[in-house]
């Protein structure tokens, strides 16, 4: 395969259960420590916690400003995490072609809260009381479409949805349509604010949450022998993307490139990964041959590391098997937990600042892995090392497989 | 005297984070940049907060807050007449 042309990340946004801004969550991811806690919008169900991006709605609400009354909370946590972004990459939305501008921001679910609350209102008032926003309070491309209109970025807008890999898929198209010319500036990644009574106890009927309800902020355990399940969370993840030689041309040194994406599907169940990780390899491999790597280059992989039994073992089968010279691991929903269609747009950026700082956080509430996962995994306290090239790996039901090769410039 | 202005005031600067200085009885709806859809939300919230349910011909973006406030008034008297 003929490696592809590598794109800059010149920007990063990040609004996530670490805090507010890339600097909170890099060092929250740092430090460790799970950051979920008992939800009182949970209270009285089965998994009662969750990950919550530690800004309450009034305080979002006047960082959005004027047009916050008509959003839903996922799309507040994305116009906060792209307006960081953006300024983080020295563009001004005032100075730029807006028409050349593409806002890709993936969404598993949109804010099911919302909808939840209007059908009560529904059932139990009548329809007068629905409010006339429900519906783009629950759709699930309103993050994009705020953003454009926050940014007066008119070019292409999308919001796709691969579940738990819906910000790794919006990086990796953002890439091909600045690959294709189809823009000049990509503000992609992933948001979510779906923690819900109904969502959260949806997950728990098909088993995939952890049930550690007596100490939340050590039930997600990536890679740990007794994890038992994710932990529902929210956030938003933006990065802003350049051609690389438009970077250079104003000026702009990259925080790392996106060199190679590999995008594949299990073919074989809605929420089950396929037990011989198959297409997750050949994720893993186009991605590397994208970017012109040998699989004995990638000296760190930012995992999906779930924390579920069946994922946190198939990927890292995956590891050992295309990776075997061990390249050191880590996975942030140990300490963030798991944002859903916002993680891959998150671990992307947390992957970029990995390679800026030669740094790789350490997986929160694991003393090592679990017997029979060969996995060198980062544990207990950061990790300096030389990192040149690094893999960040998303995974949604659906069985999508999504792997971004990043490089430093 | 009722409180119907200042719970108008307060949806409009909390909900739809409008700077206090920019309310005053004779501005219109359209100049604190509601839209049609910011309209039948603010309808739908004093609806709540003041349990009478308002005529949207009352509540367009050329009505003043002085108006709503007023037509606001009378039909709060209304109910507690009927009550």
């Amino acid at each position: 395969m003929t490696p592809r042309t590598a794109v800059a990340v010149t920007g990063l946004g990040l609004v996530t259960p670490g805090g507010e801004g890339v600097d909170a969550t890099w060092d929250a991811v740092c430090a460790g420590e799970g950051t979920a806690a008992p939800d009182p919008a949970l209270a009285g169900l089965p998994v009662d916690f969750s990950g919550r991006v530690p800004l309450t709605e009034d305080e979002l609400d006047r960082r959005v400003g004027r047009r916050s009354w008509r959003m839903g909370r996922s799309a507040k946590l994305a116009v906060v995490a792209a307006r960081e972004a953006v300024h983080d990459a020295g563009l001004r939305p005032a100075d730029w072609d807006g028409a050349r501008v593409a806002t890709i921001l993936g969404c598993g679910m949109g804010c099911v809260d919302k909808w939840e609350e209007q059908g009560r209102r529904l059932e139990e008032r009548g329809p007068d009381f629905v409010s006339p926003l429900a519906i783009p309070l629950v759709l699930p491309n309103l993050g994009t479409g705020e953003v454009s209109i926050d940014l007066g970025a008119r070019g292409i807008g999308l919001a796709p949805a691969t579940a738990c890999a819906s910000g790794a898929t919006a990086l990796a198209l953002a890439r091909d349509l600045l690959a294709a010319g189809l823009c000049d500036v990509a503000v992609a990644g992933g948001v979510e604010a779906g923690v819900s009574r109904l969502s959260t106890t949806g997950f728990w009927r098909m088993g995939a949450l952890s049930e550690r309800g007596t100490d939340p902020a050590r039930a997600s355990r990536p890679f740990a022998a007794d994890r038992d399940g994710f932990v529902v969370a929210e956030g938003a993840g933006v990065l802003v993307l350049e051609r690389a030689a438009d970077a250079a041309a104003r000026g702009r040194p990259p925080r790392a490139l996106l060199a190679g994406c590999g995008s594949t599907s299990d073919a074989h169940h809605p929420t089950a990964p396929s037990p011989d990780g198959r297409a997750a390899e050949a994720a893993l491999r186009t991605a590397l041959a994208e970017a012109g790597l040998d699989p004995l280059d990638v000296d760190h992989v930012n995992a999906h590391g779930t924390s579920t039994p069946l994922n946190d073992a198939t990927e890292a089968a995956l590891i050992a098997r295309v990776l075997p010279h061990r390249p050191s691991v880590t996975a942030a929903k140990g300490v963030l937990g798991h944002s859903l269609g916002a993680a891959g747009g998150i671990e992307a950026a947390l992957t970029v600042l990995t390679l800026q700082h030669r740094r790789v956080p350490p997986i929160a509430n694991l003393e090592a892995p679990a017997p029979g996962l060969d996995l060198d995994c980062v544990v207990k306290a950061p990790r300096d090392q030389e990192v040149r090239a690094a893999v960040s790996h998303s995974f949604g039901f659906g069985g999508h497989n999504v792997v971004l090769a990043l490089t430093r410039p | 005297m009722t409180d119907t202005y200042d719970v108008i005031r307060s949806v409009l600067t909390t909900t739809f984070q409008i700077p206090d200085a920019e309310i005053s009885p004779e501005r219109t709806l359209q100049q604190l940049e509601l839209d049609s859809l910011a309209l039948a939300e603010f309808a739908l919230i004093l609806q709540e907060r003041l349990e009478v349910r308002v005529d949207e011909e009352h509540a367009t973006r050329t009505t003043t807050l002085a108006q709503v406030t007023e037509h606001l008034d009378a039909l709060r008297a209304q109910s507690v007449a009927t009550q």
